[in-house]
């Protein structure tokens, strides 16, 4: 069968979690390019036809989804439990980890000067964050990044695709502070740590 | 979200916008008056109805950080180039680290709305006829009694298996058993099974053995107890 509009409409409307780009290619024999120009079409058709549908790229998969401006009516048919609110603690801890991934534990507690374990555990649990590796070295401690499910849930196609951070710094004089700082205080620890070894 | 507001001769507003302009010296640190900073606190504090730690605790962080840098600039330094370059570093990276957690505070509002607005998208709904719901077992039907049955089963039956994980082996020898029923003995006649009560595999063997080697080389006499079926045993009579 020849890759069509309707067909990947189909396609995404029938599946209940989002399609990889390389799947549909590698089932139809045409390229993950392709795919995206045939997504990019139906796009085009649902903005003529004013739809109450978008398609929404999540990483290197699209889903569609209803458009959230008529969620509060949507909402009411489709009986969705909402997910909690998360805390201010976890929404802190979650954007460090959006920023500086892969991040150990220990440095995440070093950034918000707490002991992150419950918020980690919270974060967690709702599938926003997952261990990604282990730090190399003695210790080989649990590197945190966040899940595909965050790309979803924050409606972005990939983490690149996030503000930079600098643009959240209280202003722009002290963002440039910020980075001058630290980025001082990293390379006076990499020489600590080099120094130690050589001890060792 | 609430944030602490302060109200100083050199500055009115929000307590963490403090640290931005101290970072970039548009506000002294020794022209804030760190008591009254506390004291000030320490009164909102008393008038809170609900403990909020997330603005109480914050504030401990700043002002300990403020305490450390007025304490640092006031106290006289004996060499002063060298150090004040120190000091200038250290300072600097206090306040970048305070100014870098509200960045990521920040960072988490952003992302609340945008996780706010991604709640308020629908993704198609998988069937309820799902092939996968179908597969699962109906629990239905099933009373806790019932449940409750399958977990007496499961129960049972771990606990009448043998744990041969780990098997150690108890050394008694005979001669053991034999001093130990011959101590038995010496209070007067006694049953075997009362000897034997309480005692493992191994160490009922090992007596049940010395009472037959006991009674062969003429030690001791075995009878019948009381009750029909009882083996009793008493020392030999010294012969």
């Amino acid at each position: 069968m020849k890759l069509s509009q309707p067909l990947v409409e189909a396609i995404l409307f029938a599946t209940p979690e989002p399609v990889r780009a390389h799947d549909i290619a590698s089932a139809f024999g045409v390229s993950t390019e392709d795919v995206a120009a045939v997504v990019e079409r139906l796009r085009e058709v649902y903005a003529e036809h004013n739809s109450g549908l978008e398609i929404r790229q999540i990483g290197d998969a699209y889903r569609i989804y209803t458009k959230p401006e008529l969620a509060d009516a949507v909402g009411h048919f489709a009986n969705r439990s909402r997910v909690g609110r998360l805390s201010r603690p976890s929404l802190e801890t979650l954007s460090i980890i959006a920023y500086r991934q892969p991040i150990t534990r220990g440095e995440i507690s070093r950034v918000r000067g707490v002991n992150v374990d419950s918020v980690l555990q919270t974060l967690t649990e709702r599938g926003l964050v997952q261990e990604v590796g282990r730090e190399p070295g003695p210790g080989r401690a649990p590197l945190y990044g966040t899940t595909p499910l965050f790309l979803e849930k924050i409606g972005l196609g990939s983490l690149s695709d996030l503000p930079p951070l600098a643009s959240f710094a209280p202003d722009a004089a002290s963002a440039a502070d910020i980075e001058r700082a630290l980025a001082a205080n990293a390379m006076e620890q990499e020489l600590e740590q080099d120094t130690q070894t050589e001890d060792a | 979200m609430s944030t602490y507001e302060v109200s100083l001769d050199v500055f009115e507003g929000p307590f963490h916008l403090l640290l931005g302009l101290i970072s970039e010296q548009r506000v002294d640190v020794c022209d804030i008056p760190i008591a009254k900073l506390c004291e000030d606190y320490l009164a909102r504090v008393d008038q809170m109805e609900k403990m909020d730690l997330e603005v109480t605790t914050e504030f401990l962080v700043v002002a300990a950080t403020l305490l450390a840098l007025k304490a640092r600039a006031i106290l006289p330094r004996p060499d002063e180039v060298e150090i004040d370059e120190e000091e200038q570093f250290e300072r600097d990276l206090l306040i970048a680290r305070l100014l870098e957690v509200q960045t990521f505070r920040s960072a988490g509002e952003h992302l609340a709305a945008l996780l706010e607005v991604g709640e308020r998208r629908f993704p198609p709904k998988p069937a309820t006829d799902d092939e996968a719901l179908r597969a699962l077992p109906v629990l239905a039907d099933i009373s806790p009694r019932d449940l409750a049955r399958v977990l007496i089963d499961v129960v049972r039956d771990t606990m009448r298996t043998v744990d041969t994980s780990k098997i150690v082996v108890d050394q008694v020898s005979t001669q053991e058993a034999a001093t130990e029923l011959v101590r038995y003995l010496e209070r007067g006649p006694v049953r075997f099974a009362h000897i034997a009560q309480d005692r493992n595999l191994a160490w009922s063997v090992a007596l049940f053995l010395a009472m037959l080697e006991l009674a062969m080389r003429g030690e001791i006499e075995l009878g019948e107890g009381v009750t029909v079926g009882e083996l009793e045993l008493r020392l030999a009579k010294a012969s």
